[in-house]
């Protein structure tokens, strides 16, 4: 019963996103049956894995950070914008930062709103560090989504009336 | 965590229903944050209640390799001993019994259970690379970054980064460095004398 050759190496593919955590990175990949979290902190790897068959909540609440940044380099690009001005042609390495702010800047405001994104299964609910933001979450999401229900099969006809997720009964 | 029970990700309170099919962003009654729930089919799926084991009652019939007293239900897909249903370890479609899931994880023979790996490649091209900030460790770091590549060979690389660039990277660099000391150490001097002359 022994195998004799070892099981072919699992393929990953990665998906859109790069976060940090406790000076550690954080990204996301997609196996044939599972979604796999790794956090590098350079020299080792640390792995999360969230089987297909087990997802039952994907969710994500919007937060301020995106906002405070903006704020941030808004309030830089006008000093430095300000300085670059006041100091003519001397002032050109006040003009470097501005365009370097202002880059900051059109990134950010391009990404567009922060969120927190979270994976939850019968005995966990644990946050992806990797989705930051609304846009590239919810792309993540319809891909990941067709892979979940195929483990799971599509929802029942009933799903939708059943006293949790109707509403009608409050959950304890 | 209860079965059913969807938790808003901002507040960790429990949801109301009607959050939970809209599919479009809502806001949380109890913490006001805008939020996005999707739920799928597991989260109505009952618990699975483990089977007990049968004890053996007639003569010939399989016994677990753990438990000679219960009935066998199925092999191991790793080491093909015979389990009882209470010894039989269900990981994700693949039956083990607890000895070789422990193995799995602890000797590494299933991937899948993995939760942590060195990586000696990234560590042997750092070792390679960082010292030469200040050049005179790297008498003592490039032998330790070639030695640090190699075993890096043997030792299973990151799950999800599959070639050797960073190994052949660092022993490239700390061959060259080990060949500049042995340069400065034998003929460097003589060299030197030279090209003043």
């Amino acid at each position: 019963m022994q195998p004799s050759t070892p099981p072919p190496p699992i393929r990953y593919r990665r998906l859109p996103g790069t976060g940090s955590h406790l000076f550690t990175r954080v990204r996301l990949y997609v196996g044939p049956d599972h979604l796999l979290q790794v956090i590098a902190t350079g020299y080792s790897e640390r792995y999360r894995r969230f089987f297909f068959g087990d997802i039952q909540v994907l969710s994500l609440h919007r937060t301020v950070q995106g906002t405070i940044w903006d704020v941030v380099w808004a309030a830089l690009l006008v000093a430095f914008g300000a300085l670059a001005l006041v100091n003519g042609v001397d002032g050109w390495p006040w003009g470097v930062a501005f365009g370097l702010v202002a880059t900051f800047l059109a990134r950010s405001l391009f990404a567009g709103p922060t969120c927190a994104c979270y994976v939850q299964t019968a005995v966990q609910q644990q946050r992806l560090y990797s989705l930051g933001r609304m846009r590239r979450a919810r792309k993540v999401f319809g891909q990941l989504r067709p892979m979940i229900l195929a483990a799971q099969g599509q929802p029942e006809a009933g799903m939708g009336d059943s006293p949790t997720l109707s509403g009608q009964t409050s959950i304890p | 965590m209860n079965s059913g029970t969807v938790l808003c990700p901002g507040c960790r309170l429990p949801l109301p229903g009607h959050l939970l099919v809209s599919q479009t962003l809502s806001t949380c009654p109890a913490c006001e944050r805008r939020i996005l729930v999707e739920v799928f089919p597991a989260l109505l799926r009952p618990a699975a209640a483990a089977a007990p084991a049968e004890t053996i009652v007639e003569e010939g019939v399989a016994s677990c390799f753990f438990h000679p007293q219960k009935k066998a239900v199925i092999p191991c897909q790793a080491c093909g001993r015979f389990l009882c249903a209470l010894c039989d370890v269900d990981f994700n479609g693949t039956h083990l019994c607890p000895q070789c899931l422990e193995a799995g994880q602890t000797k590494r023979k299933i991937t899948t259970l993995e939760t942590h790996r060195i990586l000696w490649d990234s560590a042997a091209l750092s070792l390679a690379l960082l010292p030469l900030l200040i050049w005179p460790f790297t008498l003592v770091t490039s032998p330790a970054a070639l030695g640090c590549a190699i075993y890096s060979f043997y030792r299973p690389g990151s799950l999800v980064r599959r070639n050797r660039l960073r190994a052949y990277l660092a022993i490239l660099m700390s061959l060259a460095q080990i060949a500049g000391w042995i340069f400065v150490f034998t003929d460097g001097p003589s060299w030197l004398l030279s090209m003043e002359r």
